[in-house]
């Protein structure tokens, strides 16, 4: 057994008791097991989570980051929180390991900060299958919960010396960046959006495919610019179909029209 | 199939179909997935089904007689005029699973939508060896949905249950199994969820890093993206409005945003963002 991870261990779980009232909300979402972990540049790392028997299992036995957490370091990103599904079996050491604790259909969420990687780790058990689709039709509770979770831990993780810290014991790299298909958002201009009626204070109103194009990416924040590049018009035809839907939705503002896609999802 | 088999005409329809189905769901090969079905439920145990496997297809309306399996039960949590998203489980635990998993249609995502005297469910599935694509439909799930609309346009014809011909039907509906609609939530545990995880400061990450706003920022922030004015935002939060331009004033400058638009742009992509 590996002394210094014996030592990162045994500091880590007197921190336990500060820590379980931050995890306990979790609970209300049937979502059993969240676990944190800061990984530096030197392949040396912290781990909080509310099973410390996982968390044992990992400072003891676990040497290093298998493939599919290896590729959630390589895209996690300076200013953007990716989130990354746990694949439906278990395809790499680690998450066997995870399998036969009983810890399983999972959802990671990973950033990139000057000085290492943090990730985030939401489980349910082998047979919770329903919880993946709970992740993906709630996600901005997964979100503010992370939000929560760094405010109440700062603390806790501002004081954390680093001679408490475990070590992979075949070394990890996390320096190596990537990007991938994998958590990709996918255009496709194969698909026409058919007309689309959506409901405002006029009552409900149909859209042409191009205005719902328009009122799409406005929603998703982009500049008018940003549409005319994206859609390969001009900027003058994009402001000619958005006062086609002003006029139609009885919207005045272009932040009117915000307002009613998010009514619209 | 024979003839004289109960869903033959159902079955048959489904063959003569099949080449205009998979012209018509080009897009989704582009995505490693393989398999798209289209069913339409009604409450007397009837159903449209399309699908572009057609051995499935035969496999289905010969032996499966009810829809009390893990993935049909759902059909309950379909809500009125709204998409409910369904991730298929990892291991194939009743009847039906275990014959998609045999047949190499797996790791699959179901759509539900309820209209007034019928159900819908878009299926997609891919096969066994392609484990990882619940991340894709983790991140696409819009355009999933863009895809729904456009099949249900594009394929009105196709979909059209009037005639009676092209229905199946399930010999053994249960008792009632059908639309008996209950939250897939538990919305007091929600609730209660939210109310346990307040911060003080939120973060938001922008172009130049993260950045955190106070409670009343955010707040303002969550309400300008509505599309409310400051002079709005002050009456709904009951302070001046010159304190909540001095709000906006500072979360600019925070997050470097030029203007009210650009502002409302980092907010939406910020991953941190909740409201």
């Amino acid at each position: 057994m590996n002394k210094s991870n014996a030592k990162a261990y045994h500091h880590v779980i007197t921190l336990q008791h500060d820590l379980n009232h931050i995890f306990a909300p979790l609970e209300y979402l049937k979502i059993n097991v969240f676990s944190y972990i800061k990984i530096l540049q030197n392949g040396t790392y912290v781990l909080l989570s509310n099973d410390s028997a996982w968390q044992k299992q990992h400072y003891m036995h676990v040497h290093n980051q298998g493939k599919f957490f290896e590729t959630c370091n390589k895209l996690s990103s300076e200013n953007q929180l990716k989130y990354f599904m746990w694949p439906s079996v278990p395809v790499d050491d680690l998450l066997l390991s995870l399998h036969r604790h009983d810890i399983w259909n999972g959802v990671s969420f990973g950033v990139r900060q000057k000085d290492g990687i943090e990730r985030f780790c939401f489980a349910s058990t082998n047979n919770a299958w329903q919880i993946t689709s709970f992740y993906l039709n709630n996600i901005d509770l997964l979100k503010r919960f992370l939000v929560f979770f760094r405010e109440k831990s700062s603390a806790a993780l501002k004081n954390f010396d680093h001679q408490y810290f475990g070590m992979f014991r075949d070394g990890v790299d996390i320096m190596q960046i990537e990007e991938e298909y994998f958590t990709h958002v996918v255009h496709d201009d194969a698909i026409t959006i058919p007309k689309y009626s959506i409901s405002s204070s006029m009552g409900g109103v149909s859209l042409s495919p191009r205005e719902t194009e328009c009122l799409y990416y406005i929603s998703q924040g982009y500049l008018m610019r940003e549409i005319a590049i994206t859609l390969g018009i001009s900027v003058s035809t994009i402001e000619y179909y958005l006062n086609n839907i002003k006029n139609k939705t009885g919207c005045n503002t272009h932040l009117e029209l915000l307002n009613l896609t998010k009514l619209n999802s | 199939m024979r003839p004289e088999d109960i869903n033959y005409s159902a079955f048959k329809y489904n063959e003569n179909i099949i080449g205009g189905l998979t012209d018509i769901i080009q897009p989704i090969f582009n995505w490693d997935l393989s398999t798209f079905a289209y069913f339409k439920f009604f409450p007397n145990g009837q159903y449209l089904y399309l699908c572009n496997n057609i051995a499935w297809v035969e496999h289905c309306l010969r032996h499966v007689q009810d829809n009390d399996s893990a993935l049909g039960k759902e059909i309950n949590h379909a809500k009125e005029n709204e998409f409910y998203s369904l991730i298929w489980p990892t291991t194939p635990h009743d009847t039906l699973l275990r014959d998609l998993y045999d047949f190499d249609i797996w790791n699959g995502l179901s759509v539900f939508k309820k209209s007034s005297n019928y159900v819908e469910l878009w299926g997609f599935a891919t096969t066994r060896a392609n484990n990882s694509i619940s991340n894709f439909y983790l991140h696409n799930i819009e355009l999933i949905k863009c895809f729904i609309r456009y099949f249900n346009d594009t394929a009105s014809q196709l979909i059209d249950a009037k005639d009676t011909r092209k229905l199946a039907v399930y010999t053994n509906i249960g008792e009632g199994s059908f639309f008996n609609f209950e939250d897939p939530y538990d919305l007091e545990q929600i609730n209660n969820f939210i109310m346990a995880t307040n911060s003080k400061k939120y973060p938001i990450l922008t172009p130049r890093g993260e950045v955190l706003l106070s409670q009343r920022e955010k707040q303002c922030m969550n309400l300008i993206s509505f599309g409310k004015t400051a002079k709005e935002i002050g009456l709904e939060l009951d302070i001046s409005h010159r304190t909540i331009e001095l709000y906006i004033k500072n979360i600019k400058s925070k997050t470097n945003a030029q203007n009210k638009t650009e502002l409302i742009k980092i907010f939406r992509k910020s991953a941190l963002e909740w409201f």
